[in-house]
């Protein structure tokens, strides 16, 4: 059950400060193109800054960055959000944990912030530790009942797994709207939306991306997504849903990998959990970006051809 | 004639501690909130670690006790109030039959404890699949005759809700390990087709015949134990996967069960506090109640003439229940001459 009285702190805001991601922007350009879609369509502007950077999150966990030099990145990238006193809502799992644990960190360890906010000042920035940072599955729950009033194209005979991610499983200690070992607010706008959910074994197992893992021991990395494929295989669903750029394009472009290594045949379409909002809310086949797919294509034309374009 | 003590909880240290004191020329007054007496000791099947009639020892302590002239048992009572000081407390029972007002010279408070439902452990799938279960629920299994039957595998998972300082409590339950290695050997006795697999992070089985129990359920009975938390249980079809590590190894396992049990942790009886609260004593910051000295005072609570016996103190084994119980009647009937 997702946490109702933590759900409830979610403010239903008219403007929020939509955080770009790095690996949504560059591979799978529909999710930022419906988040921002979908959100306004439920009533709330999306504020963008030129100004923003990448969360930091990769360059840190690849150990190309010390955490000391990615905080400041972190509280400079807040702080763009709290010049315009908005909270912020982001579509990765990566940037949700990052810029939720940094945070908090900050939040609660005046040294650490008093240093940080001495670098931000040269920039003439601050940090104060004022707002929030959603993920937009989280806010989409926030709205369901919008949600369900909007629906254009239901989804109707859609069989729909999901994959939530580790950084939101694992990281969701201080953050998460849901029983962070086992969330189903995802199930739950799937079936709002018209959609059925499909179980399988391996729904909480990490894609196999494992942060560097997919560059730095990438065997391993196969070999993990593998046996996430295989279970999804054996459920069959149209579509996989998942809330991180990051699973998308693990899942999404290993089968292509998998099926040309080993003469594999996977071939199921992955969305990102705004992307499938925003086919049910109506958005333009176009802004989903779909071209950016890989796997799956012909699947994901039935749906289309189901849930009418 | 000698002023009374009175007895909060009919579990093994209660029944010991009045016992005791009738034995010694004193009159006790045992209340036990549930309708028997008994508490957790006659939930279980056998005791450890040897494998003796838990029911039959329970049944006869408690006859003991129902025949001694200086105690009366009052089912269904619970503490409504307490005033006064060592040597002439005023309490006031609620009873069945109606709120009832005594006289005694000391209290010894005998709450017992209780099995933590591992409900925020969902990554175990506790209340999701009826193929997990905890220990308790496991020894009530036994005792109905519910094993699993023919080649099935049983997982026994330590620690669940002990030593975790994320979700559970940070102490140790202590009678885990032993009371895990118990029912892994009740199952292969029931059902010598059955596999079991104990999960430990480490054994903790102090003492005399304690080391030598766990030996007898990994070299006689099989037992295969294998060393790693584990991380999740997974519904898969009409089986269950148990995801660990083997950290003795470094490698990932997995374990096909049609069972899984829970040793869930030891936690304070429900209602401590408040409990506490009508008697004026302290509790620790778990809720057990807190001694004045842990080493050579261990019975004596933190007001004068309220003594403490039992696993309400600290999780503890029958063995040192009982002690417990001996100790609190001896230090009550100073009091009551």
């Amino acid at each position: 059950m997702p946490r109702l009285d933590k759900v409830a702190q979610i403010p239903k805001p008219e403007q929020i400060f939509f955080f770009k991601s790095c690996v949504a922007s560059n591979k799978y350009p529909g999710i930022e193109a419906c988040g921002t879609e979908s959100l306004r369509l439920l009533g709330v502007e999306p504020v963008e800054s030129e100004e923003q950077t990448c969360c930091g999150g990769f360059v840190t966990f690849a150990n190309v960055a010390a955490p000391t030099a990615s905080m400041p990145a972190v509280a400079r990238n807040l702080s763009l959000a709290e010049e315009k006193n908005l909270d912020t809502c982001v579509v990765c799992n990566g940037c949700w944990t990052f810029l939720n644990e940094f945070g908090h960190f900050m939040n609660h360890n005046e040294e650490v912030k008093a240093s940080v906010n001495m670098m931000l000042n040269m920039m003439g920035r601050s940090y104060e530790g004022s707002g929030q940072v959603f993920h937009i599955a989280e806010l989409f729950y926030r709205l369901k009942d919008d949600i369900a009033k909007k629906v254009k194209r239901p989804l109707a005979g859609v069989r729909a797994a999901t994959h939530y991610g580790c950084h939101y499983l694992g990281g969701g200690k201080y953050s998460a709207i849901d029983d962070a070992q086992m969330p189903s607010y995802m199930e739950e706008l799937i079936e709002l939306m018209g959609g059925t959910v499909v179980p399988y074994t391996a729904n909480r197992e990490c894609c196999g991306t494992g942060f560097t893992q997919i560059i730095n021991g990438k065997d391993l990395s196969l070999e993990h997504t593998q046996r996430k494929l295989d279970s999804v295989r054996e459920a069959d669903p149209d579509l996989l849903i998942v809330q991180c750029p990051y699973c998308h394009s693990q899942l999404d472009r290993v089968q292509q990998q998998l099926n040309f290594r080993q003469g594999t045949d996977y071939q199921t379409p992955v969305l990102h959990i705004a992307q499938l909002v925003g086919m049910a809310l109506g958005v333009p086949e176009g802004k989903l970006a779909f071209a950016a797919h890989i796997s799956g294509r012909k699947r994901l034309e039935e749906v289309w051809d189901r849930v009418g374009r | 004639m000698a002023k009374k003590t009175l007895i909060i909880g009919g579990g093994i240290a209660g029944i010991t501690a009045a016992q005791k004191i009738a034995q010694n020329g004193g009159t006790a007054l045992l209340i036990e909130k549930e309708g028997h007496l008994g508490g957790n000791f006659a939930k279980l099947t056998y005791t450890f670690p040897v494998l003796a009639d838990a029911k039959g020892i329970v049944t006869r302590e408690i006859k003991t006790a129902e025949e001694l002239a200086g105690i009366e048992i009052l089912p269904r009572t619970t503490l409504e109030s307490c005033r006064g000081e060592a040597g002439n407390f005023t309490v006031e029972l609620g009873t069945p039959s109606g709120r009832r007002t005594e006289q005694v010279a000391a209290i010894v408070v005998a709450a017992g404890f209780h099995y933590m439902e591992p409900t925020a452990y969902t990554e175990y799938a506790y209340g999701r699949s009826a193929k997990v279960v905890t220990s308790l629920e496991f020894e009530k299994m036994a005792a109905e005759g519910r094993l699993p039957q023919g080649p099935a595998r049983v997982v026994f998972v330590h620690c669940v809700g002990s030593r975790d300082k994320a979700k559970g409590y940070r102490y140790c339950s202590k009678i885990c390990c032993s009371y895990s290695a118990k029912h892994a050997i009740m199952l292969k006795q029931a059902n010598p087709e059955a596999k079991a697999y104990v999960f430990y992070i480490d054994i903790r089985a102090l003492g005399k015949g304690y080391e030598e129990f766990i030996r007898e359920a990994m070299e006689k009975y099989n037992v295969r134990y294998i060393r790693g938390r584990v991380a999740k249980v997974i519904e898969s079809g009409d089986k269950l996967l148990v995801r660990a590590e083997d950290s003795l190894i470094g490698n990932p396992v997995e374990v096909e069960a049609d069972l899984v049990v829970l040793a869930s942790a030891m936690e304070p009886p429900q209602g401590s506090r408040a409990l506490a609260g009508i008697l004026g004593i302290a509790t620790d910051e778990y809720g057990f109640f807190r001694e004045a000295e842990a080493n050579v005072r261990p019975c004596h609570s933190s007001k004068e003439g309220i003594f403490l016996a039992g696993s309400c103190t600290q999780p503890m084994e029958i063995a040192a229940a009982v002690a417990m119980g001996g100790l609190a009647a001896s230090e009550a009937l100073i009091l009551s001459r």
